[in-house]
């Protein structure tokens, strides 16, 4: 084709300043198409031309949280009592942060339990009852993988809640999760048995 | 080598929520700008604001005057105004060098300011130049320190910026950037009237006032001693980087 004929000269004699392209449509070529404008476009905070990208507004949005969320966050989680079937104020901290940004505070929230998964088993327990708190598409999908993370604990709270989460989502979705794991521990493995039987009940899959 | 004067930008940091494209403004810079025939139009403005406990992301309609030779664009955001002044078509239009440049922002702005009187936070001057005739491998070798790998083999591609600060008076201290970016480019401009695939060197002189400061410290006098200060910088900015190239 003459179009790609002229993009590969253009390649390969680059030693020479210019090539006219009159009676071409060069738009047509995203290689060599470059626009001005993108250079002055800047990430950098110093240019005249900062713009914000959609990586640097997710960041924004973690360095946020992190330096002001969390402690308030951390402080509730510790402190407050979780019942059951009740609205507690870190769930509604992190529902409030989730309509803000889903993103960044999924990334956030997942931060955080991977850093007290090894170190707090308290923080978190407590981050696990808010995640059972949470309505499932809230947290989708770091709170299933929470969740099934949970199963590999040493805590055996920490196992349970892991279950007690699916089975307060009773959903299909959580339904099919817990039929494709396995764990060594019986009592673990009867504790799934009794969910995915209550979900069949509950949504009529038998 | 040959320098073309490619584009001017000056950017003024302020609020200028009021200056949308209703029908009252449009009617006042038709009259204002008769002379310089800028063109209002309107574009739409995507903000958002993700500091604090609140995100704003919004839509807005705002104004633009453009030139009917496509130099001029002046651009009315919400929180800057941008003025650029582009070389449309080099060789058929007359570029003005950086301080006619100056001094016809600078008239821009005092009509502005006649119905929207302000004061600004954050200053910024853009200047683009390219680079032509001139050789890839000996122009990266002039302005880096290219690894003996690359100087045996034909460069294709190069890029270089080093950005510093300092403190000017105008009368009170005040810091700014400065930042020189080099990039080998492959492009196409308008040159006398035919689009040309240009392959040379670009450089991005840019100057500005730092964004940690948003007080909004600077009146039109300020403005000026300032505009006036960082242009004799990217004047001298310039000089250097053709008497590197040259050398």
């Amino acid at each position: 084709m003459a179009m790609i004929e002229i993009i590969d000269s253009v390649i390969d004699l680059n030693t020479n300043p210019a090539y006219e392209l009159d009676n071409y449509d060069i738009k047509e070529f995203e290689e060599i198409k470059f626009d001005f404008d993108e250079l002055f476009i800047s990430v950098d905070e110093n240019s005249t031309n900062f713009k914000l990208d959609e990586n640097f507004v997710n960041q924004k949005r973690i360095d946020y949280l992190e330096q002001k969320i969390t402690p308030l966050f951390i402080s509730l989680v510790k402190n407050e009592d979780f019942e059951f079937g009740k609205k507690n104020e870190s769930g509604k901290l992190i529902e409030e942060q989730l309509k803000f940004n889903s993103v960044a505070t999924q990334n956030w929230f997942n931060k955080l339990y991977i850093r007290y998964f090894a170190t707090d088993e308290n923080i978190l327990i407590g981050l696990l009852r808010v995640v059972e708190s949470l309505n499932e598409q809230s947290l989708h999908p770091t709170g299933e993988i929470m969740a099934i993370a949970a199963l590999s604990h040493k805590n055996d709270e920490v196992k349970e809640l892991g279950i007690r989460i699916f089975e307060n989502w009773c959903s299909l979705n959580s339904y099919e999760i817990l039929k494709s794991i396995k764990v060594e521990t019986v009592w673990l493995q009867d504790y799934i048995n009794q969910v995915i039987k209550d979900i069949e009940v509950e949504l009529c899959l038998y | 080598m040959e320098v073309i004067n490619l584009r001017h930008q000056i950017v003024v940091f302020g609020n200028y929520d009021d200056i949308t494209p209703n029908m009252e403004n449009i009617k006042y810079f038709i009259e204002v700008f008769s002379d310089k025939n800028l063109i209002p139009s309107q574009f739409k403005e995507i903000s958002f604001n993700v500091t604090g406990n609140t995100v704003k992301n919004s839509d807005s309609a705002r104004l633009s005057l453009t030139s009917t030779n496509g130099m001029w664009n002046i651009r009315f955001n919400v929180d800057r105004i941008d003025f650029v002044l582009t070389n449309s078509n080099i060789g058929k239009v007359e570029m003005p060098n950086t301080e006619s440049f100056l001094t016809e922002v600078e008239d821009i702005l005092t009509k502005v300011s006649q119905k929207f009187p302000k004061t600004y936070k954050r200053v910024g001057l853009v200047s683009q130049y390219l680079f032509k005739d001139i050789d890839t491998n000996q122009s990266s070798l002039k302005a880096n320190k290219t690894i003996s790998f690359f100087n045996e083999k034909p460069i294709v591609e190069w890029f270089n910026k080093t950005t510093t600060r300092m403190t000017i008076q105008i009368p009170e201290a005040e810091i700014i950037n400065i930042s020189n970016e080099l990039r080998w480019v492959k492009t196409n401009i308008r040159i006398e009237d035919r689009n040309i695939l240009f392959d040379g060197l670009l450089l991005n002189i840019d100057i500005n006032t730092i964004n940690d400061n948003q007080n909004y410290r600077f009146n039109s006098n300020n403005l000026k001693m300032l505009l006036k200060e960082i242009s004799q910088i990217g004047e001298t900015l310039k000089n250097q980087n053709v008497e590197t190239l040259n050398s």
